[in-house]
């Protein structure tokens, strides 16, 4: 597995749910976004918040996936030959 | 468009590699102060580390060597330095592509200590063991020549973090399409720094000055 740079599963968690913590605060902010700008009948700047909201969302449930991941990838062992 | 919608910045305050540079970092000062020289040897799988490894153990005979091993799978190599006259640990990291400080300070716990050299074999990949720091003095890459002269510039990282370049396997040169001559010159463009030595474990052509290096 490569695991893209993380130096530890344990970091990679940590790092996953800190991110997955921000991107639902975001996305709560863009959905906000997006009816201001209905209301404002800006509805291209609502299309752009809803799509990137739609893709925090993704990212989040994609995060929630890594614990599983992470878990099926056993550490390594070592041995004196 | 209001300008209340502004761009925001999301602030992630932490390294994603702190752990493993804070490890690394402590291993550092602990192979100084037991007069180690540790060095990272990093390349493809089957450039020839392990062959290396042997003849250098049987060439520095008078120095204790230590060697801890990184593979996904076996002791193979692990068995071979043993045989070749040194200590040696295996890691295995079970499907990860590269060997960390975590890993390599579990091993150590698991050798003497008192050598002087430590030889860590990371797992045969040209990308990702170049991000990982393990304490090492120095990183060493090994590019045979069956490899082909490319690889410095498709793969520039390793060959910018390290301080030695191994051309290995040159016995082989009448007989593959490799120009070692643009090798070499890619590997220095990418680090004007790196110190290059064309050899052949086989037949031992080129080692005495890797050897001389080692011994510096």
């Amino acid at each position: 597995m490569c695991d893209g740079g993380f130096d530890s599963l344990e970091n990679m968690k940590m790092l996953a749910a800190q991110c997955s913590q921000r991107f639902e605060q975001e996305k709560r902010f863009l959905e906000e976004w997006v009816l201001r700008a209905e209301q404002q009948g800006d509805h291209r700047a609502a299309l752009i918040f809803s799509q990137t909201a739609f893709e925090l969302g993704r990212a989040v449930s994609t995060l929630g996936e890594l614990k599983e991941v992470s878990s099926a990838h056993p550490e390594a062992t070592v041995a004196r030959v | 468009m209001s300008s209340s919608f502004s761009s925001r910045e999301i602030p992630i305050h932490a390294p994603i590699l702190g752990a493993n540079q804070a490890k690394a970092e402590a291993l550092r000062q602990r192979f100084r102060s037991q007069g180690m020289k540790s060095l990272n040897l990093i390349s493809s799988p089957g450039a020839g580390k392990t062959t290396l490894l042997e003849k250098t153990i049987k060439g520095l005979s008078q120095f204790k060597i230590g060697v801890i091993e990184g593979d996904i799978a076996t002791a193979r190599d692990a068995e071979r330095i043993v045989k070749a006259g040194a200590h040696a640990v295996q890691i295995n990291t079970h499907g990860a592509c590269h060997l960390d400080a975590a890993m390599v300070e579990k091993a150590l716990d698991q050798l003497d200590g008192d050598y002087r050299f430590l030889f860590i074999e990371n797992v045969g990949n040209l990308v990702c063991p170049a991000e990982f720091d393990l304490g090492e003095e120095a990183k060493v890459a090994i590019l045979s020549v069956t490899e082909g002269a490319d690889k410095p510039a498709k793969y520039p990282l390793v060959f910018l973090q390290s301080a030695v370049l191994l051309i290995s396997k040159i016995d082989l040169l009448p007989y593959v399409d490799c120009d070692i001559q643009a090798m070499m010159a890619d590997a220095l463009l990418v680090n004007p720094n790196i110190e290059i030595f064309p050899l052949s474990a086989k037949t031992g052509e080129g080692m005495d000055a890797w050897f001389d290096w080692l011994r510096r």
